[in-house]
């Protein structure tokens, strides 16, 4: 018997922006406790694609989309799904750090408190907790109370993921987490990623090449509204099957 | 990218210029014991330096291209295994320069030809560098098709070598010395073929992203 021990299983996905379609029967698995990496030129629907995992894409006008992306064996887009509960599971991380314009105390406890955890002491257990996990309770222990927007876009990407991690969710969605961090700051976030991997599932678009092979144990290379290749990491950036992946990697186009 | 695109190709030509180089050079050398010829032998002896001279700017460009461009994929394969096949290829090019140093010798000593086996080990590593240097051109991996059973029939003939070589000098005392040679010789023949199999493993990598063994 094979063991299947997938997260997510996007089987067929097809996704309209109006008459445009973006995305065009992406099948793919998203293993538990793995990085799935997406790679791709720009417009190749890898973000759309894992905006579609936490139903990001409902926010815009005129967007359909058909074939199933099931979440622990639910389909996430089934009538009776509750959307808020699916994006308290698959939580997100944007390409520019977006903290809340409030404490850092604050910006952890606002989802927990939206979900309803009240105790003083509870919340204060998921802040450290929430800043361990994210590996910046070091740095900011001291100044809960100051302001997010003091900290360094690192930290501020740091304090973002910590953020996810405060409402505990299965998987972290990350849309290219590191484009705007400088290179210590993105190899902390790496190394967070790799740590962050025993907890939880991690799927991250990125652009930089070597991030991808250096962090994901899967990667998908994607191309205009394809999923061309999905494989073992090491795979794709060694001898991947098919010639536009070798191309597109190596910069021959894109 | 474009950068990139031509400091590869330049890579890729020296290496195989350096070859091509030392395919000669093996060539040269079973030229110059079959013929007993000492200009040969000398051409052989002066073109190491040339060799040597290749594997250090080759290593440079490509540690060069490491750092500026982190090849990928097959990109990265052509990189690696260019920076593997100059060390098998200085190699073989340093036991060129001995095997035609051993001619010089034998030619010193009054011989009129070499022996026999030891010069179809010759031809043998001749075969085996050429299909390393087509292969590296044409990208045709069957090439490699035979270079096992050579390195076979490489190993055969070594032993007889040696076994001939001992029967010798046991009967005379006075061909020690050239004997001693003719060992010698045999032994970098032998390694210049076990250096062209591990040049095609690593070339078969380079074309197909596959490990094999050769031998």
């Amino acid at each position: 018997m094979i063991i299947v021990n997938n997260v997510i299983d996007i089987e067929k996905l097809n996704l309209w922006y109006g008459d445009n379609q973006a995305l065009i029967d992406v099948s793919m698995p998203v293993e538990r406790n793995k990085v799935t990496a997406l790679i791709g030129p720009s417009g190749c629907g890898k973000s759309t694609l894992l905006r579609s995992i936490n139903r990001m894409n409902d926010l815009i006008d005129n967007c359909k989309i058909e074939g199933n992306m099931m979440f622990n064996g639910e389909d996430i887009y089934d009538s009776k799904t509750d959307v808020i509960k699916v994006r308290k599971k698959i939580g997100m991380i944007f390409q520019k750090p977006n903290p809340f314009p409030m404490s850092i105390r604050d910006n952890i406890t606002y989802g927990p408190k939206i979900h309803g955890v009240t105790d003083r002491n509870e919340l204060e257990k998921i802040v450290e907790d929430s800043l361990k996990g994210a590996a910046l309770w070091e740095e900011v222990k001291d100044r809960l109370d100051k302001s997010a927007m003091t900290l360094s876009g690192g930290q501020q990407q740091r304090l973002c993921i910590a953020r996810t991690l405060s409402v505990s969710p299965e998987v972290i969605l990350m849309d290219e987490p590191t484009s705007a961090l400088d290179p210590i700051a993105t190899s902390k976030i790496e190394d967070l990623m790799i740590e962050l991997v025993k907890k939880y599932t991690v799927v991250i678009v990125t652009h930089n090449m070597q991030q991808a092979a250096r962090i994901s144990d899967r990667t998908g290379f994607m191309y205009l509204g394809e999923l061309v290749e999905f494989d073992d990491t090491e795979k794709i950036f060694e001898k991947p099957s098919m010639e536009l992946t070798d191309r597109y990697i190596s910069g021959r186009f894109g | 990218m474009k950068r990139f695109l031509e400091d590869l190709d330049n890579l890729v030509k020296n290496t195989n210029d350096m070859a091509a180089l030392v395919l000669s050079m093996v060539e040269r050398s079973v030229y110059s014991l079959e013929n007993v010829d000492r200009d040969v032998a000398n051409s052989v002896v002066e073109d190491y330096s040339q060799v040597d001279y290749l594997d250090g700017v080759i290593e440079e460009d490509a540690l060069r291209i490491l750092m500026l461009y982190q090849p990928m994929v097959s990109d990265m394969r052509v990189v690696a295994v260019i920076l593997k096949v100059i060390t098998y290829m200085e190699r073989i090019g340093k036991y060129s320069y001995n095997i035609a140093k051993g001619a010089l010798f034998l030619a010193d000593r009054g011989l009129k030809h070499a022996y026999r086996h030891v010069t179809d080990m010759g031809h043998i590593a001749i075969d085996m560098v050429r299909m390393v240097v087509e292969t590296a051109l044409d990208k045709d991996l069957s090439h490699f098709d035979t270079i096992s059973d050579k390195d076979q029939e490489m190993d055969f003939l070594r032993n007889k070598v040696i076994s001939s070589s001992v029967d010798y000098m046991t009967k005379d005392p006075g061909c020690i010395d050239v004997c001693t040679y003719f060992i010698s010789i045999s032994k970098f023949y032998e390694r210049i073929g076990d250096h062209a199999c591990k040049s095609a493993e690593k070339l078969t990598y380079m074309i197909n992203g596959k490990r094999v063994t050769y031998n």
